[in-house]
């Protein structure tokens, strides 16, 4: 019972807000909105709206995505092409589509790729403490200085273009926020007496960490990945327009929107919107996912 | 008591010390959490650690089982040195050790069920087979009042009172020698309380445990032990048969401590015996007696020296020499 | 009630209620009737899930939203303050009912001095200026026996042990003069030492200011050394009342029995 007693404390009115009362109910119902579980239906509808018409582009498309020349260039929306074509007379509606099977592939496999590594590593850091836990601790600091997508520049001239290496960069981008959140869901959770009754039941410590006590705490860590993958899959995007590691004519929605942006200024406005879309439809679909777990974690503790 | 004493004691701690670093303010600090704690308890018998919070009782049990290494001082189970033993080698001595959680809420893993919780222990410290370890489950659930029915069930869907049997079946699992008990009633209703002190005691009975009973609810303690030690601010100040301690007080702290104690019955009730003030911060003690600022019997040789456990009987013994010249110059006359 | 027993100072009955809930309505306090006797001190005694803290704040009017009263008043000064709305109840609470808590640290704000709390609950009910305020809550710290209560006026409640907050929590819930004062088991969780000296503080303060005192508790030892009253609760419902000699040492309800037997460890083979 935390209920406070002092009656001072009781008649304290709530302080106006400065913005105007339309803009803060709006605001208000948007947060409210995302601290309810509700969002995570709508965002992995979105998701698998998405999931499925990638795997539709598999079977079908109306034009192969690759094809030049399907229609006029630079057409705008019609009958034959849906989303209109671009500059070399491809159809953007394929395109889109198929694009989408890179950049969900490329986003769930480096999110993937982070949670684990990272949870692992923050889990073990924080768990057994000492030099390696310093260690951890500093390194994620100078990882952190770096300005993301610099950091990204920086790794990709190392290593050179190509698939897995794009897939790498946007990984460690997150990375050290998993290892930062892993290490402090055990450093909070190792006394508890359960971990300790694991102990002495006999476990080794790697066992009382990974069979004990991270079963107990992949949720928030699979609501923060959820989140993060909206990050990544417009890091994603944001190499493709910026033409570094993925090919520039890649079916990728950034390196599409590289490919359309100059058109927009003439017009061809459809080149560049319907990938954005894509980018922008893929990231609050997982927003809402991750707002969804961290909703239903929060009410779980209640 | 009924612990044959010929066999030596199952659980022997000798002159235990416990420092804790401490930064404060910039600098650290070291506080004794346990100073010099020695304790015996021999199969089938129950000996209480009583103390108030900060008296550094938790502490000794978790450097008895090495959740925490002590800084100084010998603990041997079953004649083994627990002190000394690799993480391997006290994986295996786990078989012999065990200990029930004073918060059944937070020492059962809430995503394991009763019979995960219970099988695991035998998975790891005997060669049952899988069907073995299942009926050994059901055999443990029964034995502390639980039915097959509570197997599948995860501790959200148990009473406060189950969890803990839960718990107790868990340390028994594997048949250890020493049951160390850190409050296992505390967090329990009254009438629960009574069925969970009675398996314990049951379970003594049938298998000879030595027990090291971890209380600040004296009421408990009078009850199921057979021997008490009081501890103040990380020392023992005090022990003696559980008889002999509730009738016959000695130390002043004890005093205090039993008078506090509420009774329902009239005549069960204790003049207050005051100290002063409260427990102080471990980090303010000085040279001589722990308890010299609150004492109402202080004499200015406590402040020079700290006092050490002599014997009032055979069996009772205290570490307080003010006292125990009353209790010569009593005797003697 | 006949016309020489002291009156009430407040009345309970056939007081029922539940929580509104996704699965449904689900009752948790079921006829409840009992009254505390004017400068009387009243145990509420119950095992977890009895109903004692929900009564106790039904009596505060601090119910949580979801909670629903289905039937009965509670009777104090010639009006059934269960209908109150809050505004109503902000006039009483406070000012004639005061509550120490359990957790006296957690109800305790961490970031304003401990002085400046009772300062400011003071000046809350009762016309003072603020010096006299702050004259009266350093009086009130020394009556409660918190030690060198000026310095102590500007600390905050983290540098206090538990058994000092609580302590804190009780002087600011007496700096208003309360006529009724509510304890939702204000020791648990403190050592038995200090545990002894709250209780003798409580009923010290209790018996000298001529107030009147209810105690939610589970301990019936400290019920039997402390309390003139009992009302006994088990899953919403009450058991047994009376004067707390006869209550305890002739029990009449077999709940009541059990529990006093329960509490003697007379189940107990050894």
């Amino acid at each position: 019972m935390t209920t406070s007693l002092d009656p001072a404390v009781e008649t304290v009115v709530p302080k106006p807000s400065r913005l105007s009362g339309g803009a803060a109910s709006v605001l208000a119902a948007i947060r409210s909105f995302r601290s309810s579980s509700g969002t995570l239906p709508i965002g992995l509808g979105l998701l698998g709206f998405l999931v499925l018409t990638s795997l539709v582009s598999l079977i079908w498309t109306p034009y192969p995505p690759t094809a030049t020349a399907t229609g006029l260039f630079s057409s705008a929306p019609s009958a034959a092409h849906w989303f209109g074509t671009d500059a070399v007379g491809s159809d953007v509606f394929s395109r889109t589509i198929s694009a989408g099977r890179t950049d969900v592939f490329y986003t769930v496999t480096a999110v993937a790729i982070a949670l684990v590594i990272g949870s692992a590593w923050g889990a073990v850091a924080g768990f057994f403490g000492g030099w390696f836990e310093t260690v951890t601790l500093r390194l994620l600091e100078v990882v952190q200085a770096f300005p993301a997508l610099l950091m990204a520049l920086l790794v990709i001239s190392i290593l050179g273009p190509g698939t897995f290496n794009v897939i790498l960069v946007v990984a460690i981008i997150p990375l050290p926020d998993f290892v930062r959140l892993a290490r402090a869901e055990v450093l909070t959770k190792k006394t508890w007496q359960f971990a300790e009754a694991a102990r002495l039941v006999g476990n080794r410590p790697l066992v009382v960490l990974f069979k004990h006590l991270m079963p107990n705490s992949w949720r928030p860590l699979l609501a923060y990945a959820s989140i993060s993958a909206a990050w990544v899959c417009g890091n994603i995007a944001a190499l493709g327009f910026i033409g570094v590691g993925i090919q520039p004519d890649a079916v990728e929605w950034g390196s599409m929107i590289a490919r359309g942006e100059s058109d927009v200024v003439a017009g061809a406005w459809w080149e560049a919107l319907f990938p954005g879309l894509g980018v922008l439809v893929l990231a609050i679909g997982f927003q809402l996912v991750g707002d969804g777990i961290a909703a239903r974690n929060r009410g779980e503790q209640r | 008591m009924n612990s044959p004493k010929s066999h030596g004691p199952a659980l022997n701690v000798v002159g235990l010390r416990k420092e804790f670093r401490v930064k404060r303010g910039g600098r650290a600090r070291t506080l004794v959490a346990v100073d010099s704690v020695s304790i015996d308890v021999h199969p089938g018998e129950t000996v209480a650690l009583v103390g108030e919070s900060g008296s550094g009782k938790s502490t000794v049990a978790r450097c008895i089982v090495r959740l925490i290494d002590p800084t100084k001082g010998a603990v041997a189970v079953h004649g083994r040195d627990m002190v000394r033993m690799t993480h391997r080698e006290l994986s295996q001595a786990y078989g012999d050790v065990q200990m029930v959680f004073q918060d059944p809420n937070s020492s059962l893993n809430p995503r394991m069920t009763a019979r995960q919780i219970l099988t695991e222990p035998l998975r790891l410290h005997t060669d049952m087979n899988k069907s073995a370890r299942n009926a050994r489950a059901a055999e443990l659930l029964s034995m502390v009042g639980l039915g097959k029915e509570h197997l599948d069930r995860y501790p959200a869907e148990l009473s406060g009172g189950q969890r803990q049997r839960i718990g107790i079946a868990r340390a028994i699992a594997v048949s250890p020698k020493v049951l160390l008990l850190d409050e296992p009633t505390a967090s329990l209703d009254v009438s629960v309380r009574g069925q969970v002190l009675e398996i314990l005691h049951q379970l003594q009975q049938q298998q000879q445990m030595a027990y090291l009973f971890i209380s600040h609810d004296l009421d408990v303690v009078r009850r199921i032990s057979d021997r008490v030690m009081v501890m103040y601010l990380g020392a023992i100040v005090e022990s003696g048969s559980t008889e002999e301690i509730f009738s016959h007080p000695t130390h002043p702290y004890t005093k205090a401590l039993l008078s506090a104690v509420p009774q329902i019955d009239p005549d069960e009730r204790r003049e207050r015996f005051r100290l002063e003030g409260e427990i102080p911060s471990p980090f303010d003690v000085g040279a001589g007696c722990r308890l010299d600022n609150r004492c109402p019997l202080v004499q200015p040789s406590c402040r020079a020296e700290r006092p050490v456990l002599a014997a009032v009987s055979p069996t009772h013994e205290v570490a307080c020499p003010v006292v125990l010249n009353v209790e010569r110059i009593a005797q003697a006359v | 009630m006949t016309a020489n027993e002291p009156r009430n100072l407040l009345s309970v009955r056939g007081y029922s209620g539940g929580f509104k809930t996704p699965s449904g309505f689900k009752n948790v306090l079921d006829d409840v009737s009992f009254g505390l006797r004017e400068s009387a001190m009243t145990a509420i005694v119950g095992e977890t899930g009895s109903g004692k803290t929900l009564l106790a704040l039904s009596m505060m009017g601090l119910t949580a939203s979801t909670f629903v009263k289905t039937k009965g008043t509670i009777e104090y000064a010639g009006d059934d303050i269960s209908t109150y709305d809050d505004r109503a109840y902000r006039q009483i609470r406070g000012g004639e009912f005061a509550m120490a808590f359990q957790d006296a640290r957690a109800a305790l704000n961490p970031v304003i001095s401990v002085g400046k709390q009772l300062i400011d609950a003071c000046r809350a009910h009762r016309r003072v200026s603020a010096a006299q305020a702050r004259d009266i809550a350093e009086e009130m710290l020394r009556k409660v026996h918190v030690p060198e209560p000026a310095q102590r006026m500007r600390q905050f409640p983290h540098e206090f042990s538990g058994g000092m907050a609580q302590r804190v929590l009780l002087a600011l819930a007496l700096i208003c003069q309360p006529k009724l004062l509510i304890l939702d088991e204000p020791t648990t969780g403190l050592d038995v030492t200090i545990q002894a000296d709250i209780m003798e503080l409580i009923v010290d303060l209790v018996s000298s200011s001529g107030m009147t005192a209810c105690l939610i508790t589970h301990d019936l030892g400290v019920v039997a050394e402390t309390c003139d009253d009992v009302v006994v609760m088990f899953r919403g419902k009450v058991r047994e009342t009376g004067p707390c000699a006869q209550v305890l040492q002739h029990p009449a309800d077999h709940y009541t029995q059990q529990l006093l037997r329960s509490s003697r460890f007379e189940e107990l083979s050894a």
